[in-house]
């Protein structure tokens, strides 16, 4: 069955703002929407992300690599899913009941290749999730900077720290859900001319974010676009 | 210079249990993996004027192998029947989980039970969570004297009773978890409670938040960890509010509930959520989900009583002590009123014959009752523990006449 990443994202700015008992509602209620998708066998895998404050990215500098750190543009990555569904309309019917910050936004993207270890964060040590960021005028050539990245970056993944990763489809093959005001509207997208658009995710244990920065920063993955580097959330 | 010494300073403390955990296993005594980490700091120094390696750990870990190599080497050419230091074994590249295991094997080392308490305190502070003697001192307001003779003492008995450096097999290990789960939660009460001094010491509280954190990468599917984890972020999260510009103790009803720290409750808010998934239940965890209640309510009155009542019921069936059961007559008086606040009182006094608390609780329920509380008060008055809680104190018997 064709597989779907749901990519949430949040606004720290806005989450900093809500009162606690709003935030632990939410929490209950995504806890209890992460069960119903178990126990339907539509959930492949999940994880929440550590706030960006904490994280870094990667790109091509003037001299050599550049290392940012968070946080970072908003709204951004918070969490994600990996969905077993039929089709796109499927994929979205099983978003459509999934509880987010109120105007977060949430892109459904077709898998395109690759996998994920489910249960990452059962493993000891520290797991950091990798989004492979690639900025283009238009589609085309979006599609064509992933493509290189892709073929660069095979099989230069270190086996015994890898935890597998996702390419995602075209942006344009994907939809973006958004919320406000109680009611859903579905786009088209996300939309490249904005902003960075997240062509795939991947994962790696990792002994501190030191050593996630220093080898992303010898990878040919910021020779082309850029790698924003989280640390998953145990919760 | 100061800026380099004190981002240094700031990677000692961030990895050394990772470097020396891995030493110790090499080297056979957590004294020479300390000497060897020591020594690659001080090489660090002068090697990181120009910048800061992008990998200090890695960094620091090759510089204290080498140092640790050549001492050996030196050791062998002085005395040739020293010790052989397996030296493919220090060429062996770390696996991320010889790392892992390492780490673990060192916290459970240093939070060993034939060590005292407070050597294993001292002991988990220095090599696990890297503080010098000096701080530690300071932190715990002792002579740093007493604090390295704990250390010293603590070392020796490793040694002589060859406590074993190893994770404890499966049958033993709630137990063992238990006493390193008590230091850190005694680490974190040491910078949280009132004793003399300062009121609140915000960097061991920091520690101990870190300390949990890196046992709950290391041993992910236990609930109890998740649920220190949680109840250690919970209060931080409410450390800057529990004193007024005084430096005086407020109550959790008088304290600015705006001001909490949002993203450390949902920090513990998600560990609590983990620690539940893998049962839940234990002590910690069930401390946390009465903090948890106390973290996201809305207001003193407004707090799911009922809620933290069920919570102590279980607290106190699985471990019984009159200090939690203290606590849940606040939480019976504001959820049924005073009475029957005083009612829960009942049997606690003999237990507590010496707690200002008791007294000061058993006064407020008087005195909301319209009973007169001023013996209760002047008792409480004379068990307090420092000024700020006398001048709590003295200010209800004014508050009186």
């Amino acid at each position: 069955m064709p597989e779907f990443m749901v990519l949430i994202h949040e606004s720290e700015a806005a989450d900093a703002t809500f009162a606690p008992q709003e935030t632990r509602a939410l929490l209950e209620r995504q806890s209890a929407y992460e069960q119903k998708l178990r126990a339907a066998a539509a959930y492949v895998d999940g994880e929440r992300l550590r706030p960006s404050a904490e994280g870094r990215r990667v790109s091509r500098g003037a001299e050599g690599p550049r290392v940012e750190a968070g946080p970072f543009g908003e709204p951004h990555l918070d969490a994600y899913y990996v969905l077993q569904a039929g089709d796109l309309d499927a994929a979205l019917e099983l978003v459509a009941e999934c509880p987010v910050a109120p105007g977060a936004p949430i892109e459904v993207r077709p898998v395109m290749s690759g996998r994920v270890e489910p249960e990452k964060t059962s493993q000891k040590g520290r797991v950091f999730a990798f989004a492979v960021l690639g900025t283009a005028p238009d589609e085309r050539s979006w599609v064509g900077v992933m493509d290189r990245i892709d073929a660069r970056t095979q099989g230069h993944f270190p086996e015994d720290q890898f935890r597998g990763g996702v390419r995602l489809e075209a942006p344009s093959r994907g939809r973006t859900v958004s919320s406000s005001g109680g009611r859903r509207a579905i786009f088209d997208g996300p939309f490249l001319e904005s902003k960075e658009v997240i062509g795939g995710l991947f994962f790696m244990r990792m002994t501190s974010l030191d050593e996630a920065v220093d080898w992303a920063s010898q990878s040919a993955f910021v020779e082309h676009g850029a790698l924003e580097i989280r640390e998953l959330w145990r919760s | 210079m100061a800026e380099l010494t004190h981002a240094i300073a700031d990677i000692v403390r961030r990895e050394k249990s990772r470097v020396v955990a891995s030493l110790v296993r090499r080297l056979g005594s957590i004294d020479a993996a300390e000497e060897a980490f020591q020594e690659a700091v001080l090489a660090a120094l002068p090697s990181w004027r120009s910048g800061l390696p992008t990998n200090p750990a890695a960094w620091l870990t090759t510089a204290a192998k080498n140092h640790a190599r050549d001492a050996a080497r030196h050791q062998r050419v002085v005395d040739e029947k020293a010790p052989l230091l397996v030296e493919h074994d220090m060429a062996q590249a770390e696996t991320l989980d010889s790392v892992s295991d390492d780490q673990l094997r060192l916290s459970f080392t240093c939070c060993h039970p034939a060590l005292t308490l407070d050597s294993q305190v001292a002991l988990t502070l220095k090599v696990v969570a890297g503080l010098t003697t000096d701080e530690i001192a300071r932190a715990f307001l002792c002579p740093e004297k007493t604090v390295s003779q704990r250390i010293t003492r603590a070392k020796k008995t490793i040694l002589d009773r060859q406590l074993p450096y190893e994770v404890p097999e499966r049958v033993e290990l709630p137990e063992r978890l238990a006493s390193v789960l008590a230091v850190v939660y005694l680490v974190f009460n040491e910078g949280h409670t009132t004793r003399q001094g300062p009121l609140l010491r915000l960097d061991l509280q920091a520690d101990a938040l870190r300390l949990a954190r890196l046992l709950c990468d290391l041993l992910p599917n236990e609930s109890e960890v998740f649920g220190l984890l949680a109840l250690i972020a919970l209060s931080l999260a409410r450390a800057e509010t529990r004193t007024d510009e005084h430096g005086d103790l407020l109550l959790l009803s008088e304290q600015d509930r705006s001001r909490w720290d949002r993203a450390r409750i949902k920090e513990g808010l998600l560990s609590l959520q983990r620690a539940r998934r893998l049962g839940g239940g234990g002590t910690y965890a069930l401390q946390a989900e009465i903090s948890a209640c106390h973290a996201t309510a809305p207001s003193w009155e407004d707090t799911e009583w009922s809620q933290i009542l069920r919570f102590y019921e279980q607290l106190l069936a699985r471990e019984p002590s009159p200090v939690v059961a203290l606590n849940r007559a606040v939480a019976v008086c504001m959820h049924s009123g005073p009475a029957a606040g005083l009612e829960a009182l009942g049997e606690l006094e003999a237990a507590l014959t010496s707690y200002h608390l008791f007294f000061a609780l058993r006064a407020d329920f008087r005195s909301r009752l319209g009973e007169d509380a001023r013996a209760d008060y002047q008792r409480a008055l004379s068990l307090a523990r420092n000024a700020s809680e006398r001048r709590f104190l003295q200010k209800k018997i004014d508050q009186l006449d």
